[in-house]
């Protein structure tokens, strides 16, 4: 049994009266690609910053290969490489200045990736990073993240002003280090395309709460879209378990169900008289419909 | 209209320390007045009803300017038909409200404390010339306020203008400017050319004062970006990176922060010195002393400027760095006391320069590297405490250390050695290590979600 | 080589896990004879690097597609199609594996009014026609 790359249990964090999160349980087995999706202001950074330790916890805890997140020692951190949403580069140096101070301050350095890296996504060198556009200080942000080849990768929207071309090229670079089985991605985003390559474990992160956490199969699986024309008008309340949302209009009906389980299918159509679609969602449709 | 009236609002309550002195400024506020009304006869109505007033009307007149920027610097607004002037007639309207308290406040005095109360036409008279000051003085910070926030240390301009002007009021006074019809007029005059540039200025920048932006200041070091490119090999020791990250300051290696704080200290203080040189009745004894205090001053205040933003920048060092959370409240003390240092190093050249120009003794050279280093260590340890934000400790052990300070700037300022201002240091001295055992415990919990680095609006290349 | 790796049309976007995707139109494939028992399927990385895809998805059909009989695993060597099972599986079991595209046939015929007559007759014809 590996130790998680991350783990948490019960994890609540709180700042005064407003509670930005509450009841996180997870855990994150090596060399999983984990895609965080969520509206704005659900917690999705506030649930990055407490599990790297940047903020306690106010109940619960979390776990980061074993270690506590708020007193992570140094050997673990130097394991964690951190794309922070609001990049951190001092505005007065150049890009080679920076990764100049990145690699004196880790201890080792894969100076072949980084240079390899640089040119394929052309990263402007020498340039101080108040002239960078937005995205090239993105770009020159994880490439400061994956000097020192973290086994857990951890950003925060790292694609948000990227062109496609660029993200490609991100992603291909992300899927080349999740075929590593013992690196760990754990990225938040908006670009729910770019997580339905990538990723193989999702959490939907709804009004500080995990809506979902698991595999994006299962989700797909799951959750799907049933189209009901039933040769009567039908009853106000239908038989099915899960219901996120229901539109009926006389002899048919729209409903979105969790937990989904196919061999049920003949004995609803028996039961509604009805004959009934099963239409499989996209992960956008998902992420809609779980906000409904 | 409206805007005007909300943008009024936001001046007395935008940061989160004035829901604090709001409140208690308005209790103490209409309980003195209602004491003085009821003619309660002791010391305490007045003392209360004068802190209700600093404490209500204090804040906004140092703000005002500041939070109009900082209103008026999204793009958004700068595209909204008349957002501009609404922001402005909001302000217009606060410096108005400020100097109709003061006026009444200073009525209410006149009329009921003072043991001979005025009345009629010398009252009228007194309470215009209260209501014009406090116009013209707030107009005149609004306006400084406003222009100085482009620069991280910019507070240190309106501190060397007042430094200025000091001794050119009596000759104010003898060519009959204090008058309230002048002192008006002036305001007027004031706030007519400040509308002007206001509303003609192209694009208004953001504030930098509570940020990280360091744009602004690199011009101080002469710094030019392609100076910055064409370092083919920067190397990097490990004390180096952690002082570049923590101070933000890093320009080829030719801009260190101690660098950058002496030229900023030279900058001020040379211009200070130039204006106390020129203004007449230099060269006497009181005024070296003056100077001193006011360097010592400053010096303190750069350094808790540098101080705040190194704290907030210290989460940059948490996972990059490998440091725990005792190793990084180490590393951040540190480089504090290695730019106090460094500021009371260069004072002590400055104030020694000056005691030579204006033939001061020596002993005024003790003072400033005192007042320099030991309320200067105090706010240091104060900042590093104060990391989770305004809760009822951090506001008192605020206020009543801002008074000890006070009241040693006022007392530094005299000519003479005051006893008093001995046992203030003596104090501060002692209190020093109390504010670094409580900083020291804090750290080990600090919460970066309360104390994430502001970065100033990003202004995206075309 | 690099003809094979587009073989199949793989959509991250459609509510259809890729795993299921992939193992849909191998089946079809295989079922058509569009590929023949033998044939060299591309490997998990070079179908993931093309596609832009995770590659744990991609092994996950592999292997679920292995344990159904259609894939072989050779040490060394990439995946290739198995030989087809002898005909010991019942008519039960045959039927249910063309079971999804008969539903989907069915919703289709209803949709269109077309009836049950109809409908076999137009299948045996299909049925007829291919060799």
């Amino acid at each position: 049994m590996t130790t998680p790359a991350v783990y948490a249990r019960n994890l609540g964090k709180s700042l005064g009266s407003k509670t930005i999160l509450r009841d996180i349980c997870v855990e994150v087995t090596p060399g999983s690609v984990v895609g965080i999706i969520g509206k704005n202001g659900a917690g999705k950074t506030t649930l990055l910053d407490v599990l790297l330790g940047f903020s306690p916890p106010s109940t619960g805890g979390s776990q980061l290969f074993g270690a506590d997140s708020f007193q992570l020692p140094a050997n673990v951190k130097s394991r964690i490489g951190f794309v922070p949403q609001q990049d951190e580069l001092v505005n007065s140096m150049t890009g080679r200045q920076h990764l100049a101070l990145t690699a004196a301050l880790s201890g080792r350095w894969n100076h072949a990736l980084i240079t390899r890296l640089r040119q394929a996504w052309e990263v402007p060198m020498d340039r101080i990073a108040q002239q960078l556009s937005g995205g090239e200080r993105q770009k020159l942000s994880t490439l400061l993240a994956l000097g020192h080849e973290p086994d857990l990768l951890v950003l925060d929207e790292p694609v948000a002003a990227l062109d496609p071309v660029s993200r490609r090229q991100f992603l291909q670079q992300l899927l080349e280090i999740a075929s590593d089985s013992r690196r760990t991605v754990l990225f938040s985003t908006h670009i729910v395309s770019d997580l339905e390559r990538v990723a193989d474990q999702i959490w939907i992160v709804r009004a500080g709460q995990l809506a979902w956490a698991g595999a994006l199969d299962d989700l797909k699986e799951s959750v799907v879209r049933l189209h009901i024309s039933a040769r009567q008008p039908l009853p106000l309340a239908l038989p099915l378990a899960g219901v996120l949302s229901l539109r009926t209009a006389d002899q048919r009906a729209t409903a979105v169900v969790s937990h989904w389980d196919a061999d049920v299918l003949p004995q609803l159509c028996k039961a509604l008289n009805a004959d009934i679609d099963v239409e499989p969602l996209g992960l956008e449709d998902l992420f809609v419909e779980f906000h409904a | 209209m409206k805007g005007a009236l909300a943008t009024t609002v936001l001046m007395f309550t935008m940061v989160r320390l004035q829901r604090w002195l709001l409140w208690s400024g308005l209790i103490a506020l209409a309980t003195g007045a209602l004491c003085i009304l009821g003619a309660v006869r002791a010391w305490w109505p007045p003392v209360l009803l004068i802190s209700g007033c600093a404490l209500v009307l204090g804040l906004p007149v140092f703000l005002s300017g500041v939070l109009l920027r900082q209103l008026a610097s999204p793009r958004a607004l700068q595209l909204t038909p008349g957002a501009r002037s609404q922001l402005l007639l909001g302000t217009l309207l606060t410096t108005l409200l400020v100097a109709t308290g003061v006026a009444l406040t200073a009525a209410l005095l006149m009329t009921h404390v003072f043991s001979q109360p005025a009345h009629g036409g010398e009252l009228y008279g007194r309470t215009a010339l209260m209501f014009s000051a406090t116009l013209l003085t707030t107009t005149l910070c609004c306006c400084c306020f406003y222009y100085s926030s482009r620069l991280r240390f910019g507070f240190l301009i309106p501190l060397v203008a007042f430094t200025g002007l000091r001794p050119l009021l009596p000759l104010a006074g003898q060519l009959r400017l204090l008058t309230p019809a002048a002192m008006l007029a002036s305001s007027l005059g004031l706030w007519v050319v400040f509308t002007l540039a206001f509303l003609r200025a192209r694009r208004i920048a953001p504030a930098v004062w509570g940020t990280t932006a360091q744009e602004p200041d690199l011009r101080f070091t002469g710094l030019r970006p392609r100076d910055a490119a064409g370092d083919p090999a920067p190397a990097f020791t490990r004390p180096q990176a952690l002082r570049a990250l923590l101070s933000g300051v890093y320009a080829s290696g030719r801009a260190s922060v101690v660098r950058l704080l002496l030229r900023v200290v030279m900058f001020y203080g040379g211009l200070l010195a130039l204006i106390i040189l020129v203004s007449p009745g230099h060269g006497t004894h009181g005024e070296s002393g003056f100077l001193t205090s006011m360097l010592s001053f400053m010096g303190t205040a750069v350094v808790f400027a540098m101080a705040a933003s190194m704290i907030r920048r210290a989460r940059y060092l948490w996972l990059k760095a490998g440091l725990d959370r005792r190793q990084l409240f180490l590393t951040v003390e540190a480089l504090c006391w290695r730019v106090m240092l460094g500021a009371a190093v260069i004072l002590l050249v400055m104030a020694g320069l000056f005691c030579l120009l204006l033939g001061a003794p020596p002993q005024v050279l003790a003072r400033a590297e005192l007042l320099t280093l030991i309320p200067g260590a105090a706010i240091l340890y104060l900042g590093l405490l104060c990391i989770q934000g305004w809760r009822l400790p951090d506001v008192l052990v605020g206020a009543v250390y801002t008074l000890l300070w006070l009241a040693t700037f006022v007392l530094s300022m005299s000519a003479t050695l005051n006893p008093a201002l001995l046992y203030l240091l003596a104090v501060q001295a002692l209190l020093i290590p109390v504010f670094r055992f409580w900083a020291r415990a804090r750290w080990d919990r600090i919460d970066w979600l309360r104390n994430m680095p502001r970065q100033a609006l990003h202004r995206p290349v075309a | 080589m690099d003809n094979s790796l587009r073989l199949f049309t793989l959509q991250p976007s459609s509510g259809v896990p890729i795993y299921r995707q992939l193992m849909d139109q191998v089946r079809r494939m295989v079922a058509s004879g569009q590929l023949a028992p033998g044939t060299e399927l591309p490997s998990v990385r070079d179908i993931a690097a093309e596609y832009t895809v995770n590659p744990t998805t991609i092994s996950k059909a592999y292997s679920l597609l292995e344990g159904e009989g259609l894939l072989q695993r050779n040490r060394g060597k990439p995946m290739t199609i198995a030989e087809p099972a002898p005909k010991s599986g019942s008519l039960a079991r045959r039927l249910k594996q063309v079971e999804p595209q008969v539903e989907a046939l069915v919703l289709a015929a209803r949709q269109l009014e077309l009836d049950a007559d109809e409908l076999c007759r137009f299948i045996a014809r299909k049925l007829g026609e291919h060799p």
